[in-house]
């Protein structure tokens, strides 16, 4: 095991220990669900369509 | 969002024994659903589970804000992928004295390439002096189950060249 830097932007793990919101928490839910434009544009219609 | 870890200790409206039975109930269903599905509501509802035993109007709105994003987001999928590089990837980090009691917080994910399999977040068990010490508590709360999911993955079969922990305290690398 071996251990290395890694910058705040892009750290996953402030995604499960700090409040974050909009770009920030968008980017890490990506990584962390990989997921993928096509999911995120499909359940965007499916609440226009409940709207 | 940012004010998730604030709790209302000067003038809380607590819940009467029904509507903090609901909020139990909900808290603990949604407790089994981040650690299966939706790891992304798991920051939220370690928060909510500190609450269950006296839960106020307060919590119930966070709670209603974590139900409304659950409703709005229920058809996202979690894809787990692994290459080929045998290497066990850890992000961990942790927030100093976040909670009211000034507890900290320990937050940690892992991949095998793309998406998460596990991932923590959870209060830590003793109070720490500096961000420092709660650094070192984080290492100590997920050693662990880094080298609990390194055997696991070689019991199956997987093989594991290593584990690399990512940090972003220089000070304690």
């Amino acid at each position: 095991m071996w251990v290395e830097y890694y910058p705040t932007g892009e750290m996953t793990g402030d995604f499960f220990m700090k409040p974050l919101q909009g770009a920030a928490f968008l980017k890490f839910q990506d990584q962390i669900l990989n997921v993928n434009k096509d999911d995120l544009k499909q359940q965007q219609m499916l609440n226009v369509a409940d709207e | 969002v940012s004010h998730l870890f604030q709790v209302n200790t000067t003038n809380p409206k607590k819940l009467d024994k029904e509507m903090g039975d609901m909020f139990h109930q909900n808290v603990a269903k949604l407790l089994f659903l981040c650690k299966w599905a939706r790891l992304d509501l798991q920051m939220a509802v370690a928060f909510l589970c500190t609450r269950v035993k006296d839960p106020n109007t307060d919590d119930y709105k966070k709670l209603a804000r974590a139900m409304k994003y659950l409703y709005v987001t229920k058809t996202l999928p979690m894809r787990l992928e692994a290459d080929n590089s045998g290497l066990v990837s850890w992000w961990i980090d942790g927030s100093f004295a976040v909670h009211p009691n000034m507890k900290s917080h320990t937050g940690g994910t892992m991949s095998l390439g793309k998406g998460s399999p596990y991932s923590t977040s959870k209060c830590q068990k003793i109070n720490m002096k500096s961000s420092m010490e709660a650094e070192l508590m984080v290492v100590d709360d997920v050693i662990p189950q880094i080298i609990w999911s390194k055997n696991f993955l070689e019991a199956q079969g997987y093989i594991v060249n290593d584990n690399v922990v990512f940090r972003k305290l220089n000070s304690w690398l």
